[in-house]
Parts: structure tokens; C-alpha cells; sequence
């Protein structure tokens, strides 16, 4: 039985580990100069207006992004290198997605802990009514229902 | 610990709360820019085209072992045309001083418009050209004026991101002085 049990939470974690890797996984990475400069730029916060990224800006602060982006795309930079440029000028609040370090990882930390503490506390719960016998209506209590009955 | 699921309870709860909280707060609201990271960092290097320089470039390392007052401008932006008398006195004191240096960096401007604001205004020290914002995207800038102060070893000491005057530029000279 405890087998059965095992196995049954090792392919649920399987299917749950499989679908978030496939959920994420980007197979349509950008391919041309053009498309990388759009995808790093829309990842970047255009400094000079409001929530809109650098891709879908047109100040001249944002050409001026998009050009440093190019420059940088036929450099051989990756994409990475290059955001970690921009973040070392202007720091985490050029991006527009938080990343993972600093601050950021309370942004993306907090749902999964929340979801952790749940989880845990739901398996807990589960096991403590495995564990608990049910009630067993005493003779106190039976003696109770059946004077409630006999006062109708 | 008698009722770990109650306290468990109350820990999702109230991360919850606090999250709900932090998230309304924000709501309505955009992230605030005060300047990059760049006080007490290396200052990024230039290389850059003097206006009406017949070639000639200025370059941040051939400035090392001075104190460098970096102001990034445009002709057309009021509040860097309103903080030009300022900049003007404050050259006009310091322009004999061997251990000091000012680099006025152009962005998004063309070179007809700034050639005529400097001959209109008597600018006396160095301008340059950024045409393609390299400069002024090292330095983090997200307009103009935005003024840097870089001390002899080559260290931002300081930096202001509105017009600034001519106790501002003292101030910051004296943080890249000391520094």
C-alpha cells in the first residue's frame, strides 16, 4: 500500500515537473539581428516614459537603446551580457521583468513559498485525520439525542 | 507547537496580507528612477569627438589625475539652457586650475544647433559630441542636464540629475576633490 502510494507521488511530481518544463521552455528564440535587438529591448524599461519598454518606445533615449542594443548584438554579446550592461549602468530598475537576485526574488520567491507553506500544511491536515480515529458517539451522547427526539 | 497547522495557517495568511499590502500600494504607480549605481564605481570611459575639434577627441583617461566635472546637455532642453550662467561662472573660476576639468557631452542634438548655442554663449571649455548615446547610456542617463563629478583616481563622486548651480557644481567638484 505505502508502494502504491510512493509511486503514485513520484509520477504526479514527474507529470508536475514535466509540464513546467515544457510550459517554460522557448523554442521560438529570436534568430535575426532585428529580433534580438526587439526581444532584449522589450525585456529593458524605456527611462524616459511611462511603463513602456525600450522596443515600444520612440524618445530618443529608447533609439538610443535600441542602438546600443544592435551594436552590441553584432558585437557577439548574448543576450544576457548585454542586459548585465544595461543593469550595471542603470541598475535592477531597468528591467522590466525583475530578475531572480536582490529584491527580485521576492517577486518570483513569495507565490512558491506561499505555495510550499500550503502545500505542507494540506499534507499535514491530511495525515492528522488519517491518524485520528472517527467519533464515536458515546452513551452520554446518544442519551442526549434521545432525549432531544422524545421533546418533540 | 500544539496546532502546527494553525500556525501554518496564520504564516500563508499573513504572507499573503503583506504581499496584498506591498501590491497596493504600488498600484497606480511607477517605478521611480534616482540614478544608476554609479557613485563610488569606476566612472565609465569616453572617447569622444571635440565639437570643431578638426579630429581632435577627448577621452576620459587622458583626464586621470584631475577632477573632472562631466555635464551631459542639449541646446533645445530648457532647464540645460537655464543652467548655463551657472556653468559659465562656475568655468570661469576654475578654468586656470591644472588639477581640474569640464566636459560638456552633447546627446540627441545636431552638430549645426549646439556649434551656434556655444558660439551664442561664450562656452569656454570642452564640448563633445555623443551621437550615438554610448556616453550617456555608461553613465546611466535618462535625459538632460545630468551632471557627474569624477575624482583624480577616476571614481564618480557624485552626481546631479536636474539643472544645477554654481553651489551645486562646487559641492560636487569638492566631493571629487575629496574623493
Amino acid at each position: 500500500m505505502k508502494l502504491r502510494a510512493a509511486v503514485s507521488w513520484i509520477v504526479l511530481a514527474v507529470v508536475v515537473v514535466g509540464a513546467l518544463f515544457f510550459a517554460t521552455r522557448d523554442d521560438s528564440g529570436p534568430t535575426t539581428v532585428n529580433d534580438r535587438v526587439r526581444s532584449i529591448g522589450s525585456e529593458l524599461r524605456c527611462v524616459d516614459c511611462q511603463s513602456q519598454s525600450v522596443a515600444s518606445s520612440s524618445t530618443s533615449s529608447a533609439r538610443a537603446f535600441r542602438a546600443d542594443i544592435r551594436r552590441r548584438v553584432e558585437a557577439g554579446q548574448s543576450d544576457g551580457e548585454i542586459k548585465r550592461a544595461f543593469v550595471d549602468s542603470y541598475g535592477e530598475f531597468i528591467l522590466l521583468k525583475p530578475s531572480g537576485s536582490g529584491l527580485g526574488w521576492i517577486v518570483w520567491g513569495l507565490p512558491v513559498l506561499a505555495l510550499v507553506l500550503g502545500a505542507g500544511g494540506l499534507v499535514l491536515a491530511l495525515r492528522r485525520w488519517r491518524r485520528e480515529p472517527r467519533l464515536i458517539a458515546t452513551e452520554a451522547d446518544e442519551a442526549l439525542v434521545a432525549e432531544a427526539r422524545s421533546d418533540r | 507547537m500544539k496546532h502546527p497547522l494553525r500556525w501554518i495557517a496564520i504564516g500563508v495568511g499573513s504572507l499573503v496580507a503583506v504581499v496584498g499590502i506591498v501590491l497596493s500600494t504600488q498600484v497606480g504607480t511607477s517605478p521611480q528612477y534616482s540614478g544608476g549605481p554609479i557613485i563610488d564605481r569606476k566612472a565609465p570611459e569616453f572617447d569622444l569627438p571635440v565639437l570643431d575639434g578638426d579630429g581632435t577627441r577627448v577621452d576620459l583617461s587622458s583626464l586621470a589625475g584631475k577632477s573632472v566635472i562631466v555635464n551631459f546637455w542639449n541646446s533645445w532642453c530648457i532647464p540645460c539652457q537655464e543652467e548655463t550662467p551657472a556653468l559659465k561662472a562656475f568655468w570661469a573660476r576654475h578654468a586656470n586650475d591644472p588639477d581640474f576639468a569640464m566636459v560638456g557631452i552633447v546627446r540627441d542634438d545636431t552638430t549645426g544647433a549646439v556649434r551656434q548655442y556655444v558660439q551664442d554663449n561664450g562656452l569656454g571649455y570642452t564640448i563633445a559630441l555623443d551621437p550615438e548615446g554610448t556616453a550617456a547610456l555608461a553613465y546611466g542617463t535618462t535625459g538632460q542636464p545630468e551632471t557627474f563629478a569624477i575624482s583624480p583616481s577616476g571614481v564618480v563622486t557624485g552626481k546631479q540629475l536636474s539643472r544645477v548651480s554654481v553651489n551645486d557644481l562646487e559641492a560636487l567638484l569638492g566631493s571629487a576633490q575629496v574623493g
